[in-house]
């Protein structure tokens, strides 16, 4: 029992560094990773209004562009 | 909702020869851009304000964190537009630290010999065809993850270049450079991504 107990002592004793490299990084991590010239070059994809407003997309040209769809017989 | 300044991040400025010959590889570009998820910018979508086309391309290509050069037209008549706007970027990016460029051209090596000044910078090479222009798009914009095939974007490319003729019809002009059928373009592009899944609304 005596020896269990040291056993279990020497455990807890050990150096922690190895069981910290299965911990999975921060995002600050990731994003340091990707850091160039101080920029964050990974970025998400825009959704379709986000484009449409930094274009500066109108109504007219939704139903200029859905009429020639429709005129080429192409379904979206 | 995003920040508009979050939306400029993924603006890209196209600084490409507005000529007929070009207009597939336009359409090209727009396809790729869109199906990336980034924002297709050109001095087309840019109104006249007085304050003169130099100003306003200036102020467009500041607010694009990446600019995209085509230096392909190097025959007659000269045009010195693109090399010009190159050089802008280029001191953008030495002076603010956050704009990006990338160079294009047709003929490989062809660069070294008509603008020495960026040698050790390596242009991507699209040999004047849709395929390579969507290759160098794919090559020089894509992300870290998500990003579509040069199939799919193949896919909206020839869908959207169906409309082409129709939309300069619709619009009497002879080209596609001018603002309405740009954005028009852009919608069209915006629209094939999403029923590709590419991108949400």
């Amino acid at each position: 029992m005596l020896f269990d107990n040291e056993q279990s002592d020497e455990k807890d004793d050990m150096p922690k560094a190895d069981s910290r490299a299965n911990v999975s990084k921060s995002a600050k991590a990731h994003l340091g990773r990707n850091r160039v010239d101080g920029y964050v070059h990974v970025i998400s994809p825009a959704t379709v209004s986000e484009i449409d407003r930094a274009v500066g997309i109108k109504r007219s040209h939704v139903v200029n562009i859905l009429r020639a769809f429709a005129e080429a017989g192409i379904k979206v | 909702m995003r920040s508009r300044r979050v939306v400029n991040r993924r603006s890209v400025f196209l600084n490409v020869p507005f000529d007929n010959s070009y207009e597939s590889l336009f359409v090209s570009l727009i396809s790729a851009l869109v199906a990336l998820g980034r924002v297709p910018r050109t001095v087309l979508e840019v109104p006249e304000q007085g304050a003169g086309s130099l100003m306003r391309i200036l102020r467009l290509i500041r607010s694009c964190p990446i600019s995209l050069h085509d230096l392909c037209r190097v025959g007659l008549p000269v045009r010195f537009n693109m090399h010009f706007e190159l050089g802008i970027a280029v001191a953008l990016s030495r002076i603010d630290r956050r704009h990006r460029f990338v160079m294009l051209e047709s003929e490989r090596h062809r660069l070294q010999t008509t603008l020495s000044d960026v040698n050790g910078f390596d242009p991507g090479i699209h040999n004047s065809t849709v395929k390579g222009i969507i290759s160098c798009a794919l090559a020089h914009l894509a992300t870290s993850r998500g990003n579509p095939d040069a199939r799919t974007v193949l896919r909206i490319r020839r869908k959207l270049w169906k409309t082409v003729p129709l939309l300069k019809r619709n619009h009497g002009r002879a080209t596609i450079y001018s603002r309405p059928i740009f954005n028009e373009l852009v919608k069209g592009a915006n629209l094939l991504a999403k029923g590709e899944g590419l991108i949400v609304a």
